[in-house]
């Protein structure tokens, strides 16, 4: 056991956690575009929790507090930009707090904790102020269904139909949903900077969004073509930036890239089979925890596949 | 057809939907102690499956006798634990006496048995009005949630033991309580509500 | 029997403190973390386990100790049901107490908690019934303590309320009265009681800790046969026998020197060494970023 905790290479926080920071420039962007001075407030109170909570949990356990690591900020950030921008403040500062005192400091800190942080925190505060994490209320107007979210819609199963005009505003961002996660095609743009930066750890995107386009083709929640519910599916929520901030986690990627591909489709899988069966309209943080949590019987499992495959071609050498 | 849907159905609500274990709390103490041994993990299946289903089936039946029915919860417990124990000692006596079982074998079917998860499936398929399919379903979802959730906390512990960058403070339990309630967070997911609320 | 019986303070603070159920054994998990989300339901728990851990264990003591063990732990089950059942049939029908749908189930299950089993198989059928007595006392204010706490948290944190009284706090947070606030609590009371025994009691630290320990031991874990692991768990032979005072589990045995065919493939470790040691490397290479 030992011997493979020394295998694991020492990782760089401040270069993992800052490549991050940096994509999360767009989302950031975003929703002072959409939402103002509020989402700024809401992005600022939620960093300056989580850097304090680390700062006192750090004192009180006599351990040396590392604001340069950047995972605080990272956590604190990626929470925010996750909740609906007229969220009041307690909940992204307690989600900050949960994220990092209970998951981050506990398990040895960022890139040592089996379960994501940011996922840990956005779950925590669904499951504790479910009515005001999902309330998309705040400058809805002018949005395309008003206050109603994407995720909102999809679980009503209503018929839907869309045309090119909706289509534009679904993948700009322009619904009613979480202030930084919405827009397609800044997802993209950040895929494309991992891409250059990790392009492994994209394996694990891929199988997640994999998994959940064909969950979406195959098992359409809304009444509508199976593309108009891919799109919608994959739109809604923050299910394409969990798939490129948070499923590529470097601490919970499996090591090896069929396991990492398995574990992006296990997540995407849970993710769709929780919003269809589940009583929550966002359900990817839950997923990515569920994922975190199967990750090592994955590994394990494969493990032995692979023992088994070669103990047969040896047998047969 | 109806039958196999409804058991079917039941089971995967019990392992996923409303986890037993993880969800639910439910012979949570015994996972976390059985998590230590991966090697036993298919006897427990086989043996919580095996008497939450007959436990349930037996229980199922004793629903329906009209003066049961309306019976008070004391009644109902007195009723529930005994047939459970009745079944635990029939098979007991079974696999000492007949199959000459070891007192490892014993030991184990004593743990599968005598646990808050096996005695609290008859209450389950009572509130929840399962059919005869629904009891046996939820029965054998019963040992496959026990088996989940063990084999998440075993691997769960095995990566914590790994881990040196822990603080002091929180290495052994304390960890791992944070590691399970984390599994127990990912279930929330899919449901926001407690069992018996 | 033993000649000397230990003093309660001294059985107290190994039952209730450095081996606390809840906190350090993770044994009685079930009705704190399932149903202790108001103080008053804890309070409730808390008497039920108390007066049915100390009958158990005290008829187990006396009476008990020729029965072989899979017949005792049915009768555990029954003796806790026979104190229960009426109890809880007089609150529903002679008193006015209106008992939550939860409460009438999860008092039942305390007859089955596995609390019970293991004190009683640990410590009171190989001791006399003072000793049961003084055992079974320590462990449940130990339980009781943790659930009481855990109740108060929860109902404040969840409820924003006390004993039924609204106190009107600016948040309440919900998640805090399913199972999984009660794990986090307890990660917190866990790591608390852990900075304590440390700071108290030095000699103890880690000791106690049944993940700790097996994390520091692993090969010699490793080498007990599951014959010792379920005797560990409810830690008896199957004679009973004369021991002094000792709510601890054994120390491991010294590691043996293994077979070949001693080798377990149970973990993926396991499998890495066991092909390692065949000259064949099975691990994938690194993130190559």
């Amino acid at each position: 056991m030992a011997n493979i905790a020394a295998k694991q290479s020492p990782v760089k926080a401040s270069r993992l956690f800052g490549d991050y920071l940096i994509m999360l420039i767009a989302p950031c962007v975003l929703s002072l575009w959409y939402y103002g001075g509020r989402a700024l407030w809401v992005i600022l109170l939620s960093v300056v929790s989580a850097v304090l909570t680390d700062g006192i949990v750090s004192a009180v356990l006599g351990k040396p507090f590392k604001i340069k690591d950047l995972s605080n900020i990272f956590i604190g950030a990626a929470i925010a930009v996750m909740m609906p921008a007229g969220v009041p403040f307690y909940v992204p500062v307690s989600a900050a707090v949960f994220a990092v005192a209970a998951v981050k400091v506990p398990f040895g800190g960022a890139t040592r904790a089996p379960f994501v942080p940011a996922a840990a925190g956005f779950a925590f505060a669904s499951v504790c102020f479910k009515e005001q994490v999902f309330d998309f209320a705040y400058s809805a107007e002018g949005k395309l269904l008003g206050e109603v979210s994407l995720a909102s819609l999809l679980s009503q199963g209503n018929s839907v139909h869309l045309k090119t005009s909706t289509v534009f505003d679904i993948i700009t961002g322009n619904v009613a949903g979480p202030m930084g996660t919405g827009c397609g095609i800044l997802m993209l743009v950040c895929c494309t900077y991992l891409f250059v930066r990790r392009r492994k750890a994209l394996l694990a995107t891929a199988g997640f969004i994999g998994a959940c386009a064909l969950f979406a083709l195959f098992a359409p929640r809304a009444n509508a073509s199976a593309l108009t519910s891919l799109v919608l599916e994959l739109s809604s929520g923050s299910l394409l930036f969990a798939a490129v901030f948070l499923v590529t986690d470097h601490a919970t990627l499996p090591k090896n890239n069929i396991n990492r591909v398995i574990y992006g489709a296990v997540c995407g899988f849970f993710c769709m089979f929780m919003r269809s069966v589940g009583t929550y309209e966002e359900t990817v943080c839950f997923a990515v925890l569920l994922a975190n949590g199967l990750r090592p019987v994955l590994d394990s499992a494969v493990r032995g596949f692979n023992a088994v495959t070669a103990k047969r071609k040896g047998a047969k050498a | 057809m109806k039958f196999i849907s409804d058991l079917l159905m039941t089971a995967l609500y019990t392992v996923f939907i409303q986890n037993l274990v993880l969800s639910s709390g439910l012979g949570m103490s015994e996972a976390i102690r059985v998590s230590t041994r991966p090697g036993t993990f298919g006897k427990f299946a086989v043996m919580i499956s095996g008497f939450s289903v007959i436990t349930s089936a037996v229980c199922s039946l004793i629903d329906n006798v009209p003066a049961v029915e309306n019976a008070t919860y004391a009644v109902r417990a007195a009723i529930y634990g005994g047939v459970l124990a009745a079944v635990y000692l029939v098979q007991a006596v079974f696999m000492r006496f007949v199959l000459k079982a070891d007192s490892k074998l014993l030991g184990t079917l004593g743990i599968a048995a005598l646990n808050t998860l096996v005695l609290a499936i008859p209450y389950i398929n009572n509130s929840a009005a399962y059919s005869f399919a629904g009891s046996i379903g939820s029965g054998i979802g019963a040992g496959i949630a026990f088996v989940l959730a063990a084999a998440l906390i075993s691997q769960g512990s095995r990566i914590l033991a790994e881990n040196d960058e822990i603080p002091e403070i929180f290495k052994g339990t304390p960890a791992m309580f944070l590691y399970v309630a984390m599994l127990s967070l990912a279930f929330a997911g899919f449901t926001d509500t407690n069992l018996f609320a | 029997m033993s000649e000397r019986t230990p003093s309660f303070k001294d059985v107290f603070i190994k039952g209730a403190v450095i081996y606390n159920p809840v906190l350090i054994q993770l044994v009685g998990l079930c009705p704190v973390v399932a149903a202790s989300t108001t103080l008053k339901g804890a309070v409730m728990l808390s008497a039920a386990m108390c007066a049915e851990l100390i009958v158990t264990c005290v008829i187990a003591s006396a009476l008990l100790k020729k029965i072989p063990r899979w017949i005792r732990v049915a009768l555990y089950l029954l003796i806790g049901l026979a104190l229960i059942c009426p109890a809880l049939w007089y609150i529903e029908t002679q008193t006015l107490v209106n008992l939550s749908l939860g409460m009438k189930i999860y008092l039942p299950l305390i007859a089955i908690n596995s609390v019970t089993a293991v004190h009683c198989e640990q410590v009171a059928v190989k001791n006399n019934v003072k000793l049961a007595f003084y055992d079974a006392a320590a462990v449940s204010i130990g339980a009781s303590a943790v659930f009481i706490l855990v109740g108060i948290l929860r109902e404040l944190l969840g409820s924003s309320s006390l004993g039924g009284i609204h106190l009107d706090l600016p948040i309440a947070f919900k998640g805090m009265l399913l199972p999984f606030g009660c794990l986090v609590i307890l990660g917190f009371l866990a790591a608390g009681l852990k900075a304590f025994l440390a700071w108290a009691y030095p000699e103890t630290e880690n000791e106690s800790d049944p993940v700790e320990r097996q994390r520091k031991t692993p090969s010699a874990e490793e080498n007990v046969t599951e014959v010792e692991l379920f005797d560990e768990f409810w830690n008896v032979s199957e004679e009973p026998e004369e021991v002094s005072m000792d709510v601890s589990i054994p120390e491991p045995e010294p590691e043996k020197e293994k077979k070949p065919e001693d080798i377990r493939l149970e973990t993926a470790a396991d499998i890495d060494e066991f092909f390692k040691s065949l000259g064949i490397d099975l691990n994938e290479k690194g993130d190559k970023r």
